[in-house]
């Protein structure tokens, strides 16, 4: 691209000089007073933490300072950090995000009850992620794991995905076969956490 | 001329396909499994039956059934689009033994060319450089020890049946190789039901580049430029572009005459596509597809031919609508692949039901797709949403109008990998065409797709504080998230 052709700024350009500048900074998340929002946005679940002091945003550990001017008739300007501006418009009831529809929303976070699928404590289930086919089981009972290690494959939309174990500890049974079909949630494998531990 | 088309395939490829026979006025039937029964190309169609649930194999993979409905409904023609069955030299000879015309190549230049062994020693003899190599399978021994010394390492250990990045494992000293061959016979038996292994150089940082060529039952055969093809993840390719920015008038034409060369050795007939990696100057043949390609409307948009439509018009015994000459590119395409998948999650398939969509227009501006507000995306097929192609009077001309086309896509319910394409159409390298099949893990994009992400999350999150809205809590899939929908919208959703 000839940046020289032309001084204008236009989105494309902006998003080239973007990729040269520093990513934002970690933030130091201690003696911060934070409050905790579960947000939903465009096919993700996260939590997202605003500063009550700074107002800064903190996402993945990062802090993030936006202004927002409320332009009129529903649109807002909302620039973060120094020079990222995103026209938000609540129109009709529907939010648009630089002209395109998106789904978002966000309610205040209610402190999690522990959602574990079994009874007993120091055991885990891990459970399908999506429907798809069991191609690999990686372990067998009586097997030690570790966390992040991969305890099995499910090929889904022709693809194969590792299925890692969230916790370390010791197999204790195996719900499924090779070959199998699983569905959402279905049970996989579980996992007894160490006498020592 | 065909009267009645059955097209063996689902998804995008199906519609696009159909798009083409009511060009020529053919009736089109489509097969379709019980998944896909809401699916665009069963609504398009003239005619439409269920193969029925299950696994591919009970429906888009069963040659039996596909077969006896096609007899049973007075088919003359058989498009298989790409995938499922496509390149099975069976399924092209058994619509042959029905008595149908079938839309792709001879089975026996199929199974030529779907063999690695056989298809390389093809493209040997017609003059096509390839890639330095074993002379045929190899095993875990001496022998391919020397081979693997001869060629140099780092080397490629490749199944001749594989496909689709799957078979291959890149060795890069002598200590490993012995182990790669066992590992890779191992999963080639597995997966692809055969174990021979071939050993060959390993072209680090290539580009892929691909020639699309075209021949009738007549002997005719023209070639039809080429496409590049680096951008991928785990080798499937996202993004596709022609002209390539590397490639020279000179180049083209002699890489498309031995191309053509090879097509006529085997008696080929119909659309195909002969793969290559290229590194300075030099092409590496990869492979033949025997059949239609993902990307070919990257070809179409550029030469201005309906691939599609040519090829319905050479199955049916026509001559080829244009010689060499007649073959010139106008401009530069680009095609980017939409599909359900996470770019922050190591492109991790999603899946669900489209909540809203809305494609961009314009002039240069074509999207392919199968998808509809509330079509719901079956997780037993590939993640592939639709391609969204731009044409340009010139490369960068089409970088930007992609850019902006893109910024207009609106595909809600999951996750896709729009903002992968987004970050890539902004890229200094990608501008410059500094493409190599490296180029994901090269440019560390990824991070960048994460920090706009972030960014428009925050911006979103303190523009929402400020309008005091009222939002219920949401829980996924459940009446909560429908109530607050109509709480904040005012409408079911």
């Amino acid at each position: 691209m000839d940046d020289k052709s032309k001084s204008t700024v236009t989105p494309i350009k902006l998003a080239t000089d973007h990729q040269k500048e520093e990513h934002a900074k970690e933030a130091k998340l201690e003696k911060r007073k934070l409050k905790a929002y579960d947000v939903f946005f465009n096919g993700r679940d996260q939590v997202v933490h605003i500063d009550q002091e700074t107002g800064e945003v903190i996402i993945d550990g990062k802090a993030y300072d936006v202004e927002v001017e409320y332009d009129e008739d529903g649109y807002y300007n909302a620039i973060v950090g120094e020079n990222h501006p995103y026209k938000i418009e609540y129109q009709g009831g529907q939010i648009y995000l630089e002209g395109r529809a998106i789904e978002f929303s966000y309610n205040p976070a209610v402190p999690k009850l522990e959602r574990k699928k079994s009874t007993k404590s120091g055991e885990r289930i891990i459970v399908a992620p999506l429907p798809g086919n069991v191609t690999e089981i990686a372990v067998k009972v009586g097997d030690e794991v570790a966390a992040g290690q991969k305890v099995l494959t499910l090929e889904a939309m022709k693809m194969q995905n590792d299925i890692v174990s969230d916790g370390g500890g010791v197999v204790a049974d195996v719900y499924v076969k090779t070959g199998d079909l699983v569905s959402t949630d279905q049970r996989l494998i579980k996992i007894v956490a160490k006498n020592e531990e | 001329m065909i009267d009645r088309l059955l097209i063996a395939n689902r998804g995008e490829i199906a519609v696009r396909v159909i798009r083409a026979a009511r060009m020529m006025e053919m009736e089109t039937y489509a097969i379709h499994s019980k998944q896909d029964t809401n699916s665009l190309h069963v609504r398009l169609a003239d005619d439409a039956i269920s193969l029925g649930g299950g696994p591919a194999r009970d429906n888009y993979l069963n040659i039996k059934k596909i077969i006896d409905h096609a007899l049973d409904q007075n088919i003359d023609g058989i498009h298989p689009g790409y995938g499922f069955l496509s390149e099975s030299a069976e399924f092209a000879q058994a619509v042959i033994d029905a008595g149908i015309t079938w839309v792709g190549p001879p089975p026996e230049a199929i199974a030529k060319l779907g063999d690695k062994l056989t298809s390389r020693e093809v493209a040997e003899a017609a003059g096509v450089p390839t890639t330095p190599g074993s002379d045929g399978p190899v095993k875990a021994n001496k022998s391919a020890l020397k081979i693997a010394k001869d060629i140099g390492f780092p080397v490629m250990v490749k199944a001749a049946y594989g496909g689709g990045g799957m078979g291959m494992q890149v060795v890069h000293n002598a200590d490993e190789l012995l182990d790669a061959i066992k590992a890779t016979t191992k999963q080639a038996l597995a997966a692809f039901g055969r174990s021979e292994i071939f050993i060959e150089k390993y072209v680090e940082r290539p580009k892929h580049i691909e020639i699309q060529f075209m021949a009738d039952s007549n002997g005719n055969v023209v070639h039809l430029g080429e496409r590049e093809c680096s951008i991928q993840r785990r080798h499937q390719k996202l993004i596709e572009e022609g002209p390539s920015p590397a490639i020279t008038e000179e180049q083209r034409s002699e890489i498309g005459e031995k191309v053509k060369k090879l097509a006529l050795s085997v008696g080929y007939e119909n659309a195909g596509t002969a793969e290559f990696l290229y590194k300075d100057g030099e092409f590496y043949f990869n492979e033949v597809n025997a059949r239609l390609q993902v990307e070919h409307p990257v070809t179409e948009m550029i030469t201005g031919k309906d691939l599609v439509v040519e090829q319905l018009r050479v199955a049916s015994g026509e001559t080829l609508s244009w010689d060499q000459t007649e073959i010139e590119t106008k401009g530069h395409a680009i095609e980017l692949r939409i599909n359900a998948e996470d770019p922050l999650k190591d492109f991790a398939p999603s899946w669900g039901t489209v909540t809203s969509l809305n494609s961009p227009g314009g002039f240069g501006v074509r999207f392919d797709s199968h998808i509809y507000e509330g079509y719901q995306v079956p997780t037993d097929y590939d993640s592939l949403l639709g391609k969204l192609i731009i044409w340009g009077e010139d490369r960068s001309q089409a970088i930007y109008r992609a850019y902006y086309a893109l910024s207009e896509l609106t595909i809600n319910g999951f996750v896709t990998n729009t903002p992968f394409h987004r970050v890539v159409l902004a890229n200094k390298e990608f501008h410059k065409g500094d493409t190599t099949t490296s180029f994901i893990q090269d440019t560390k994009l990824i991070p960048y797709i994460r920090e706009a992400y972030n960014r428009r999350l925050a911006a979103l999150m303190k523009t929402g504080l400020r309008t005091s809205k009222v939002f219920l809590p949401t829980r996924k899939h459940s009446r909560w998230r429908e109530s607050s929908k109509m709480e904040s919208t005012g409408r079911m959703v």
